[in-house]
């Protein structure tokens, strides 16, 4: 019917009110918690390589805390990236390099592991602290070659560090969809090279 | 509900599927706000629909209210049973005995453990003193000699800035010694002995001992020494089963909250999922049930409104299709019932028409009424008959008609006890008086029969036979007049002839006196007797059989000849014609109408004697009356007029006003005018004076013949 009565067009009117209200309400139970901080980061270039240099601070919450004590395995994943920044276009990506950190806590020796996935070695320590500063040095991480940069143009460089919500046990997965608590990031912190 | 078993599936499998879960979620939320967008508006429509009372609307409220709850409340009782069952069943998992006897294994393992590394501690103490001062040179061999004779694995000699100054490990193992962490080293660093136990990846685990070393010689920095010592593999494997189970079982305790939230949630999205599904479903179900019924109520407003052609597609074959299919049936039985309703309508008006128009052309007045003596119809000849249009009683007592007039008097009260009497049939004689004098009516009433719930009325029928009577009467008077004149005529000339006779014998014989007598005697017997021959004479023309003879003539010629005679008449009263300008010839006997015009005026003048300044108007006028033409001829005078009571009879003989008279001029002229195929009316003229009026009919053929009669008439 192509005629709408008034009382039709305020109800469509509605509608669409209801559903702007749904998406802000999505949008803010989906805000991630800027739960850690780029302390430090800087780019250096070792022969044709372009490599980083880089502290984070790691702070978890109680919940977090409560959830390693009790055994749960956390994944947390540094991001590196270089774009080369277009005007008009959506920035082009020249490189994307990632480091996972393993931490879990031993209940029988009251240690927490540390494990670099990708050298694959593992540190103990007696506390989480500790265990939360050794992850987050990081040193020499090779992001790119040299001449993947394009001559002449701005790159920027941004790291950004989060916990891998997709490695949780599904019950908790289930539970990041939900709390701020568990979508525990840096956000993207932006560095031109 | 796939996406909610896959849902479901991945709760209780976390490896697959790892990828479609992360989308599972927001599906279902996507499926839920879109049964509810479309279940909002289903709602806000029906809604709309109840508020303009649209047929059907409330019917499907009901059936939607009926079958939402019918789902509700089995969906909610399981869906209540099934949270209690997951919030107590997960719980029941959990054991407090297990989990302490958990706790007590990794305490134990830990004391033991512990007693170990107290002992290994113990044992290393005394062997690292020589460390303290050693060279960088002789440490390495001081370091051979500790592991060789303590079972070590690895050791390592380094200062507060962690640098290393020796080291020595096993063969096999890592090349670069890991030194102790900041916390470690701070603590050592303060004097304390650090004993632990390190979970080695993939080698079970080792005991890490960090000693302080302070240097005796002066200036000399102080040092640490790690020392790792591995665990026999019986009792790091043993050890790592008990952390291996502790830590699975605390994972399980720390997740049984989120598990149960998890499947709460799951289970309030399937409840939703089904819930919304179930009303718009029910919405759907209402709306589809609803619509044969819908139409059926569209259908039957249209044959109240009498549009009986309607029909509503059959498109189902239940119960309702076959409703639907007995309702196109009755809409059509009802169609053609209505066809023929209409085509009886019109018969029954045919038949109407038909009886109103032979009705309206009887020469009988026919009144009907019903059982309460209320005038129901009546046709125009009985309201000429009864001089007053019926058709304004109709509805009212008949009774009433004497309020009309006062000369229906007299009818009413003859006919009203002759219906009520209780007679099938009845006739009778009704004397109405009226202006134009009495009337004689033959009045018949007929009962009706009762039909059905119609209650019967009568029927009154009734003619004017005035001028039958008259005729019979003029019939009469003609016969006496006839038998008159014959008996009469006869023995008066013996009479007269035989008292001249004797006049003529005994006059001579007689003396002066006796013959004056004689005289006189014979004389009156004579004028008598020739008086009583110019009656009988008047009484043969009246009866005497005609002889006419018709021609065409022009009746204005005619009258203006009469009319011409009376210019110089003895009463001196003006006699004129106004005569019509383009009279058509009719087919008449010259001499009777002469006699017919004399008679006229002269009964005029005579009427007029006593008047003064009076004059007689003769004239003619041509019109038309349902085709057939006429001329009307009127006399008119300014006397007296003719008495009311005589009116009705002025045409009859021996009805006279005057002294003098046979009485027989008007019966005459009526005779004439009747062979002449005319009629003759007599009437008082409201203001003064008496009015003749005479129709005479014209023939179409003659007036084709007129030049040769008019020709003939001239010569």
């Amino acid at each position: 019917m192509s005629y709408l009565s008034y009382k039709e067009k305020l109800l469509n009117t509605r509608v669409i009110y209801l559903i702007c209200a749904t998406f802000f309400i999505c949008e803010y139970v989906y805000a991630k918690s800027e739960a850690f901080e780029i302390n430090y980061l800087n780019v250096v270039k070792i022969e044709d390589e372009l490599r980083l240099d880089a502290e984070i601070a790691y702070a978890l919450n109680n919940e977090v805390k409560e959830a390693l004590v009790n055994g749960i395995e956390m994944i947390f994943q540094v991001e590196v990236q270089i774009k080369s920044k277009h005007k008009w276009f959506w920035d082009k990506t020249i490189s994307s390099v990632t480091q996972n950190h393993t931490l879990k806590y031993h209940a029988l020796s009251k240690q927490y592991l540390l494990e670099n996935m990708e050298t694959r070695t593992s540190d103990t320590f007696p506390d989480l602290e500790s265990a939360l500063r050794q992850q987050g040095k990081i040193s020499a991480m090779y992001i790119s070659e040299i001449q993947n940069l394009d001559e002449g143009s701005n790159h920027i460089v941004q790291i950004r560090s989060h916990l891998l919500t997709d490695k949780l046990p599904l019950p908790l997965k289930m539970k990041s969809y939900f709390s701020k608590n568990w979508r525990l990031s840096s956000g993207w912190y932006i560095w031109p090279l | 509900m796939g996406s909610l078993y896959l849902l479901a599936d991945a709760t209780r499998n976390e490896t697959s599927f790892e990828e479609l879960h992360y989308w599972l979620l927001p599906f279902n939320v996507l499926l839920l706000v879109i049964f509810l967008i479309l279940i909002v508006f289903n709602i806000a429509r029906l809604g709309m629909q109840v508020v303009r009372r649209q047929p059907g609307s409330r019917l499907t409220l009901r059936l939607l209210l009926m079958f939402v709850l019918l789902a509700i409340v089995p969906v909610g009782v399981v869906y209540t049973f099934s949270i209690w069952l997951i919030q107590e069943g997960v719980d029941s998992w959990f054991d407090a005995d297990v989990e302490k006897a958990l706790q007590d294994s990794v305490d134990l393992s830990r004391s033991s453990l512990d007693l170990h590394m107290r002992k290994l501690r113990q044992q290393t103490e005394p062997m690292i003193q020589d460390l303290a001062d050693a060279t960088p040179i002789d440490a390495p061999l001081v370091i051979n000699d500790i592991m060789r004779r303590s079972g070590a694995t690895e050791i390592v000699l380094f200062d507060a800035s962690s640098r290393i100054i020796a080291s020595g490990a096993e063969v096999g193992s890592s090349v670069l010694p890991r030194l102790p962490g900041e916390t470690i080293m701070r603590l050592v660093s303060q004097g304390e002995t650090y004993v632990g136990l390190d979970p080695i990846k993939e080698s079970g685990l080792q005991v890490r001992l960090v000693f302080p070393m302070r240097s005796n010689r002066a200036g000399a920095k102080n040092r640490m020494v790690q020392v790792l010592y591995p665990i026999s593999e019986r009792i790091s494997d043993l050890a790592l089963n008990v952390q291996e189970g502790f830590g699975k079982y605390n994972e399980l305790v720390f997740l049984r909250t989120p598990l149960k939230q998890n499947f709460s949630l799951i289970l309030t999205l399937v409840l939703l999922l089904g819930v919304l599904f179930a009303v718009w479903a029910a919405f759907y179900s209402a709306r589809k049930l609803v619509a044969p019924i819908k139409d059926l109520a569209q259908g039957t407003k249209a044959v109240a409104e009498g549009q009986y052609h309607k029909k509503i597609p059959v498109e189902r074959q239940d119960d309702l299709g076959m409703l639907v299919a007995s309702f196109n049936q009755m809409t059509e039985r009802l169609s053609l019932a209505r066809d023929k309703a209409k085509l009886s309508q019109r018969l029954i008006d045919s038949q109407r028409i038909y009886l109103q128009t032979i009705l309206e052309n009887l020469s009988s007045g026919v009144i009907s009424l019903d059982q309460n003596l209320t005038i129901k119809t009546a046709n125009a000849t009985a309201s000429s008959i009864l001089n007053m249009d019926i058709n304004q009683f109709v509805g009212r007592d008949i009774g009433q008609l004497s309020m009309g007039s006062e000369n229906l008097k007299s009818f009413c009260d003859q006919v009203v006890p002759m219906m009520q009497s209780g007679e099938n049939k009845w006739q009778t004689e009704i004397k109405l008086l009226s202006e134009d004098g009495n009337k004689m009516l033959m009045c018949r009433g007929v009962t009706l029969p009762v039909f059905g719930e119609q209650r019967g009325g009568y029927t009154l029928v009734f003619d004017d036979i005035t001028e039958l009577i008259r005729a019979q009467r003029d019939s009469a008077w003609s016969e006496v007049a006839r038998r008159l004149a014959h008996e009469i005529k006869n023995p008066l000339t013996p009479i007269q002839l035989s008292a001249e006779r004797l006049r003529g014998k005994l006059l001579p014989e007689l003396k002066d006196q006796e013959a004056n007598m004689l005289e006189r005697s014979t004389n009156t017997i004579v004028e008598q007797v020739e008086s009583m021959k110019a009656m009988v004479n008047d009484f043969a023309d009246y009866a005497r059989v005609p002889q006419i003879e018709k021609v065409a003539l022009d009746l204005n010629k005619l009258i203006s000849e009469v009319v011409e005679l009376y210019q110089d008449n003895n009463y001196n009263i003006n006699v004129h014609a106004i005569l019509d300008e383009h009279p058509p010839l009719i087919k008449g006997d010259s001499i009777r109408l002469r006699q017919l015009m004399h008679n006229l005026i002269k009964n005029a003048l005579e009427a007029m004697q006593d008047e003064h300044n009076a004059s007689v108007e003769v004239a003619t006028k041509c019109f038309d009356i349902s085709g057939v033409s006429f001329v009307s001829l009127t006399v008119k005078d300014q006397g007296p007029g003719f008495p009311n009571e005589l009116l009705g009879r002025l045409f009859e003989p021996y009805v006279t006003t005057k002294s003098k008279g046979t009485g027989l001029g008007l019966a005459i002229v009526k005779k004439i005018v009747e062979e002449h195929g005319g009629t003759i009316q007599a009437e008082n003229d409201p203001v003064k004076g008496a009015k003749i009026k005479i129709r005479l009919p014209v023939s179409t053929m003659l007036e084709i013949q007129v030049p040769e009669n008019i020709q003939g008439d001239a010569a």
